[in-house]
């Protein structure tokens, strides 16, 4: 009896869970159409893979954080030029690439810049263990963070060019055919650079892991 | 198949992009070859590792991105014209005047919409630079940093009167 005479209110849904759903170059269509929250939905949707990306490229992360914001600015201006056949995230992902090739460039004109960058890892990475996760013991701890830091190490060891396919490959997870869009060069480089890229990876980090 | 083949290809494997009887006789190669094996075991791993250390966005990150999209030059919408491109202070400062323009009076709500070309945007004029206050019309920049153009929406139109500028848009002034 009571169940009959509930009343089913209609689900209302809001504007921005409408945008939620759709696909990027759904939103930038909405966005170019005076739709202004449809950029907030691209912006949540991209700065965290955005800042991985740009992270592993350039290896400082209050500085990827920046060109992230960097790469949203610019998104921001020039969206009317971005292509809606194409995938908005290939077009995101080559606007971080070239502010990270561009950072990258201007730090090896200016040695002070890696330094400062490798003090401050040196610091972040040298906290005290009993800020991190206490379920494990201490020396778990220690050997997990160093391993990873291994690994982190080996990724920012390879060359710049192996580096870009490596991290959007294997941490980005992007096809070759995006590789080659994001990077600018044709699909057999793409595959023989990640080749590289892996071969280099694995003489790295293999002492390490077993 | 020997170590060589398998290393030079190893990628097209990893990937799954070879047909089903090639992938056969890698995984066969990796069955008999404890070097092989332990290069796909090393790889995976290291991945896996390389996987778990994503770095997290500071909480503030989207508003930050907030603060730097204000100063920002204007997007350029779908339905600009050469007079969009002009300029976003144009676009600005000319629905500033034209909200100056037009006498709101007391009580009155105003909203401004910027026409550019043939169509309008509903996109507020204040909405790069701040909320406006509409008693004066003035930009008000205090409450600039509250007031986002990633969240703005174009406020509820009624009907509207249309003032020049001269300056080679149109606003449209719209009063309660």
């Amino acid at each position: 009896m009571a169940r009959a005479l509930q009343i089913q209110k209609p689900a209302v849904r809001t504007r921005s869970q409408e945008l939620a759903e759709l696909e990027d170059a759904r939103l930038a269509a909405e966005f170019l159409a005076g739709e202004a929250r449809a950029f907030t939905v691209l912006a949540d949707r991209y700065h965290a893979r955005l800042l991985n990306f740009i992270y592993r490229m350039i290896g400082d992360r209050d500085r990827a954080e920046d060109l992230v914001q960097e790469t949203f600015v610019r998104v921001y201006r020039h969206l009317h030029r971005y292509d809606q056949n194409r995938k908005f995230s290939t077009w995101a992902y080559t606007i971080a690439g070239n502010l990270a090739k561009n950072e990258l460039r201007n730090r090896s004109r200016n040695p002070m810049v890696l330094f400062q960058t490798i003090k401050k890892n040196w610091e972040a990475d040298h906290r005290p263990l009993e800020w991190e996760d206490n379920r494990y013991r201490p020396d778990d701890l220690y050997r997990k963070r160093d391993l990873r830091e291994k690994v982190e190490v080996a990724v920012a060891q390879l060359p710049e060019h192996h580096r870009v396919v490596f991290v959007l490959r294997e941490l980005e997870g992007k096809t070759y055919e995006e590789i080659s869009d994001i990077t600018g060069v044709n699909l057999g480089t793409v595959k023989s650079r990640l080749n590289r890229a892996r071969n280099a990876f694995a003489e790295l980090i293999a002492p390490h892991i077993e | 198949m020997d170590c060589t083949d398998f290393i030079d290809r190893y990628s097209d494997y990893d990937d799954s992009l070879l047909p089903p009887r090639e992938e056969a006789v890698f995984r066969a190669h990796l069955d008999l070859c404890e070097a092989c094996a332990r290069y796909d075991r090393v790889l995976r791993k290291g991945r896996m590792l390389a996987r778990q250390m994503d770095p997290e966005p500071t909480a503030d990150f989207i508003p930050r991105l907030r603060l730097r999209l204000l100063t920002a030059p204007e997007p350029r919408l779908m339905a600009a014209s050469p007079v969009a491109a002009g300029g976003f202070l144009t676009l600005a400062l000319a629905a500033v005047l034209g909200l100056w323009l037009v006498d709101a009076g007391p009580g009155s709500r105003a909203t401004a919409e910027l026409q550019i070309g043939s169509r309008a945007t509903s996109l507020p004029a204040s909405a790069y630079l701040g909320p406006v206050d509409w008693t004066t019309g003035r930009v008000d920049r205090g409450r600039a940093s509250s007031y986002s153009p990633l969240e703005i929406g174009p406020p509820a139109y009624r009907a509207s009167r249309s003032v020049s500028t001269g300056l080679s848009s149109t606003i449209s002034h719209t009063l309660d």
